[in-house]
């Protein structure tokens, strides 16, 4: 189980979020919202293990493969979109069928042998999309998923979401959408 | 061993496609060793006894273009940041990274080191060390490099090779001692043995070093 207690963040002496306390057991979704800088990219960072400089405490599930996916794509300029994600260090090892399955269900199939180079940061978007359809992770960390996205690609988006977590998987993201929807959220506004 | 491979062939695939990662350098070893024989003589004897010196000095400064770049690209793209995320042993992904760099970078340097017998006058006696004390000298001074580069980035550009060079000097005196005993008659085992207690005392630290470095990055 997923559980924080009085976890704060801390850079340059200012703390971005303070004793946030939660824990994630369950719920299949938890969306993260907050003004700009409130610290919602910096407690997935925490969760995915990246920032590990925090004060108070988080446990994780031990056995439990975490996909994260940050503001940044990590995509190689110079691999074409179908080496990106044959070669994405998140994902087990994938047939060329699937990822040919995959790409033709967001319109990307046509891209595959393009260099990610020449992609717009919608496509890019829609690349991580890919790999995080193709991942079989246990929990799912995504920074702004729903960012630089179609309405159609959004619609997919969130299908995608009720696919994983039907198949028992964990999702946590962050967005700065407020509307009204049936994931349980934290406002990160109110631990700054 | 499958996510180790599937970065093995990345890098590989990476680099293979950045055709300045290893023309880049090579042309720099080139030039630079066609301009000593027109800058500094053309007196064969003279040319033969700078020719160790200048040989390293050369491979010294034409590895810093590559090197002070492997990690950049990654941090900018977000790439670390999934490595981090993986849980993985950063170390050996860093070492899979030095190796590929050295692949692209340093080989083709050591190969093409082979004509400074045509343009520098090296005795042909002076060919067996100078390849063997690149290929064992080498590897130890991409490890400073990516120690570097993990330590400089996002800083400007001249704090990968100041941080370097310094580090990179007894190397370079071994591998032109070696040359320059292997010239006179001297046996030159001891230079290579000592190169290779170098790289196989430094390759844990640099390594743990150069992961610190990284992660300090995102602390």
């Amino acid at each position: 189980m997923l559980k924080t207690a009085n976890l704060s963040y801390k850079f340059d002496d200012k703390y971005i979020f303070s004793n946030l306390s939660f824990e994630f057991a369950n719920d299949s979704v938890f969306k993260l919202v907050g003004d700009n800088g409130s610290g919602k990219s910096t407690l997935l960072k925490i969760l995915s293990g990246i920032y590990k400089n925090y004060e108070g405490d988080l446990s994780l599930p031990e056995d439990d493969l975490v996909f994260y996916s940050g503001h940044k794509t990590g995509l190689k300029n110079n691999l074409s979109v179908r080496e990106n994600i044959h070669f994405d260090i998140r994902l087990p090892k994938i047939s060329h069928s699937q990822i040919n399955s995959v790409l033709k269900q967001l319109d990307l199939l046509d891209y595959s042998n393009i260099q990610s180079a020449y992609l717009s940061e919608g496509q890019k978007r829609k690349i991580n999309i890919v790999s995080f359809m193709l991942s079989t992770a246990d929990l799912y960390l995504l920074d702004e998923p729903f960012n630089n996205l179609d309405r159609k690609t959004t619609d997919f988006l969130q299908e995608i979401f009720d696919m994983k977590i039907n198949t028992g998987a964990k999702i946590i993201f962050s967005s700065h959408d407020r509307s009204n929807d049936d994931f349980p959220f934290i406002d990160m506004n109110l631990f700054n | 061993m499958i996510f180790f491979t599937k970065i093995f062939k990345k890098e590989f695939l990476i680099y293979s496609r950045k055709s300045s990662s290893f023309i880049s350098p090579v042309v720099f070893f080139l030039i630079s060793i066609s301009l000593y024989p027109i800058g500094i003589s053309n007196d064969p004897d003279i040319l033969k006894n700078l020719a160790p010196g200048l040989i390293w000095i050369t491979v010294l400064l034409s590895t810093l273009i590559s090197f002070q770049n492997i990690f950049s690209e990654d941090y900018e793209d977000g790439s670390i940041e999934l490595l981090l995320a993986s849980g993985k042993n950063l170390s050996l992904i860093v070492l899979i990274k030095i190796f590929v760099n050295w692949i692209f970078s340093c080989l083709p340097i050591i190969i093409l080191s082979v004509f400074s017998i045509f343009l520098l006058y090296l005795p042909q006696e002076g060919l067996r060390p100078l390849i063997i004390s690149l290929l064992i000298g080498t590897p130890t001074i991409c490890l400073f490099g990516a120690l570097a580069g993990a330590l400089s980035l996002g800083k400007n550009s001249i704090t990968g090779p100041a941080l370097m060079l310094p580090l990179s000097l007894p190397v370079l005196i071994l591998g032109t001692q070696a040359i320059n005993y292997s010239l006179n008659d001297i046996s030159f085992s001891s230079n290579i043995l000592l190169l290779t207690a170098i790289l196989v005392f430094l390759l844990p630290i640099i390594l743990f070093a150069s992961v610190g470095a990284l992660k300090l990055h995102f602390n």
